[in-house]
């Protein structure tokens, strides 16, 4: 358990704000609980002085109207209290009678003539904070006295003090079960993250099938597992298609190197060999290591677009001079198989692009048609301006797409017939799938268009470039 | 020893059956799966080389197929793909050996002679009747210590009446194991390469090896 993880850091903040919510609220509860209290001991101690300037009234001698020290210091023993003292002052502030309680003793009695004599009357606190006096004016028959009467501070503070003692106790005992409930709180809604981490650290290329566990696919615990998921789901999808294309890749470079290496093997095999043997022995290895030089292109051509890594050389091309050089290099194949091709383009039309890559365009969707053409027909180009998109219709005389495959053909190495095609000019089932990437990365599209038993019809649109001569520009 | 050889690419089946041609053997070499059964079920190969990636029926179905009609003919199949799957599955269909392309011409050559010695009586590579030595990997001829020039066909008989030694083998056997399709049976090739033989192993020799037994055929036989 680090002191990094999630868990502990949850706990000490938990702890620390608990800390805090605790001290304010004890803070507050001792401040009220001693204003409380005070001020009940002062009432208290107010209502004594009252009762007692009244029980001294009814002592009064009502034949003379005066006070009696005697009856004074009787009353004043009824009224008696440890933690109390009660000094009955004359008005002149001098001492009339007094408690002999230790606080009756302490109070300053000088401070009292003073206060007296000055007629400071009321609550106060006197000796540093140890008592409060209550001083109150006492109209006694024809007399006036002043009643002193102070309250010691001790039991109060004593009981302020068990409460802070109590407070002090409780507070850690609260701060630690909560921490430690919070700790296991927080550990139970973290356990499946330990779980997922568990599981996400054991899923490798070889076990990409593999998902983690959804606990409960509405919490937020959940969500982030389906999501996982959801990664997991998209990794090992990309991960099969690249498996896949390795094994197409290899098994479509193994073929000519087979046959590279059995015509060696099978030529050098005897000495006593002519001039013609060899001869088409080389021929054969020539042809194949064009068809295998090919094949590398564009798996090498395939391979930069997936990583993103073609730049594009863009400069103003005219479409019509784009298919008449497509079309002249592959006038041999044509030748060969007896099919013409015959270009109807548009003059002026302009699209900004990759010379290179567009001829690969061209190139590859007139060699599909050449080759699936019927013998002795036609492959026709057209190009056209389609709003505001250079069109380029290749369409050929064969026997067209079956349904199945209309979709597939787009895909790599896939060859609607299954046969392979002869050597010369034999394609990897890239042809298409590279055609259609070099239109999409110059922002246009390469689609099926028409397909039947007469033919079919290949269409690859461009976005035109810069301002067709012809068109006005302000 | 006569072999099939199914195979599309037309370099790849242009290679094979010319090396196996120039081993001696009399190969037929066709490009469909269709045409491969049917060839696999008139004619007795010795053994097929089997394309997997052919026009349908595919290798696989092409064995199976030769399977379910109770055809033995080993078979071994050469494929482009080397995952264990793809080669569980052909061996699964009923194939006796398979080959990863590219491969060395000698391990196919190898491979067959392997499935050929497999099925049939094991014969020892050197074949020896009386005096006549044949050296079946080196294709090499002694008689007597004295090394014998052959062309290939002239070989190829010897080879064939060698490993059937003692036992008369008919002019039918002979052109369905020494010659491919192109064996015009009218013709009277087998006479003529028979007394050739005859000549360079039996020369100046009062007794023949090679005898003819009249109207069933031809006997290799040691004294």
């Amino acid at each position: 358990m680090s002191l990094h993880s999630i868990r502990v850091r949850l706990t000490a903040w938990y702890a620390l704000l608990l800390a805090v919510a605790l001290l304010a609220a004890d803070a507050v509860t001792y401040v009220v609980a001693r204003n409380q209290i005070e001020r009940s001991a002062d009432s208290a101690l107010v209502s004594s002085v009252r009762n007692l300037t009244s029980a001294l009234r009814d002592e009064v001698d009502e034949d003379r109207g005066v006070l009696r020290l005697r009856s004074a210091n009787e009353m004043l023993a009824e009224f008696r209290d440890d933690d109390r003292g009660i000094v009955l002052l004359n008005a002149d502030g001098s001492e009339f009678a007094a408690h002999q309680s230790p606080v009756a003793r302490s109070l300053d009695r000088a401070l009292l003539r003073r206060l007296a004599a000055a007629h400071r009357f009321g609550l106060m606190t006197v000796g540093g904070g140890a008592a409060r006096l209550c001083l109150s004016p006492a109209r006694l028959g024809a007399q006036t006295f002043v009643v002193a009467a102070a309250q010691s501070r001790a039991p109060l503070e004593a009981t302020l003090e068990d409460l802070r003692t109590a407070m002090w106790a409780t507070a850690p005992v609260a701060l630690i079960v909560a921490s430690l409930g919070g700790y296991f709180l927080a550990r139970k809604s973290l356990s499946p993250v330990v779980r997922m981490s568990e599981k996400a650290r054991a899923i490798s290329a070889a076990n990409l099938s593999e998902r983690v566990e959804v606990a409960n696919a509405r919490d937020e615990l959940g969500e982030l597992a389906a999501t996982l998921n959801e990664l997991l789901e998209r990794l090992a999808r990309s991960f099969s298609e690249q498996r896949r294309f390795m094994a197409d890749a290899s098994h479509e470079l193994r073929t000519p190197v087979a046959i590279l290496q059995g015509e060696l093997d099978v030529t050098l095999s005897r000495h006593d060999r002519n001039a013609a043997d060899y001869r088409e022995s080389l021929e054969v290895m020539h042809r194949t290591v064009r068809r295998l030089t090919r094949i590398v292109r564009d798996l090498f051509l395939l391979a930069r677009s997936d990583a993103g890594d073609i730049p594009l050389h863009r400069e103003l091309l005219y479409v019509d001079d784009l298919v008449s050089q497509t079309a002249r290099a592959y006038r041999t194949l044509a030748a060969d198989r007896d099919v013409a091709i015959v270009a109807e383009c548009a003059e002026d039309l302009r699209v900004d692009g990759d010379e290179d890559l567009l001829q690969r365009m061209i190139g590859n969707l007139l060699e599909n048609a050449i080759r699936h053409t019927a013998h002795g027909t036609e492959v026709r180009v057209r190009c056209l301006v389609d709003g505001r998109r250079a069109r380029i219709e290749v369409r050929d005389r064969g026997a067209g797409v079956p349904v199945e495959s209309r979709q597939r053909i787009f895909e790599r190495f896939y060859r609607a017939d299954p046969a392979r095609t002869p050597s010369n000019g034999s394609g990897a089932g890239l042809g298409l799938p590279i055609a259609r990437w070099i239109a999409e990365v110059h922002s246009g599209a390469l689609w099926l268009d028409q397909t039947g038993p007469d033919g079919s019809l290949f269409v690859a649109t461009l976005p035109l470039g810069g301002a067709a001569a012809g068109s006005s520009r302000v | 020893m006569r072999l099939l050889v199914v195979e599309d690419d037309p370099d790849m089946s242009r290679f094979i059956t010319r090396g196996l041609s120039e081993q001696a053997y009399a190969v037929d070499a066709v490009v469909t799966g269709e045409s491969a059964i049917e060839h696999a079920l008139t004619i007795p190969y010795d053994a097929i080389v089997l394309d997997v990636m052919i026009p349908a029926p595919d290798g696989l179905e092409v064995c199976r197929a030769l399977r379910r009609h109770g055809t033995h003919t080993p078979i071994l199949i050469l494929t482009a793909r080397d995952a264990v799957r793809d080669r569980v599955e052909g061996l699964d269909a009923g194939a006796d050996d398979y080959l990863v392309k590219p491969f060395e011409f000698a391990e196919l050559l190898a491979r067959l002679r392997a499935l050929v010695r497999r099925r049939g009586a094991p014969h020892a590579p050197l074949i020896e009747i009386g005096d006549l030595r044949i050296d079946t990997l080196a294709h090499r001829v002694t008689r007597d210590g004295r090394e014998l020039t052959l062309t290939t066909k002239e070989y190829a008989l010897l080879e064939y009446l060698a490993v059937n030694a003692g036992r008369v083998m008919g002019r039918e056997e002979i052109a369905e194991h020494v010659w491919n399709e192109e064996f015009d049976p009218f013709s009277n090739l087998i006479e003529v390469y028979v007394g050739r033989l005859r000549r360079i192993v039996d020369r100046e020799r009062t007794s023949s090896l090679i005898r003819t037994v009249r109207g069933a055929g031809y006997v290799l036989e040691g004294r």
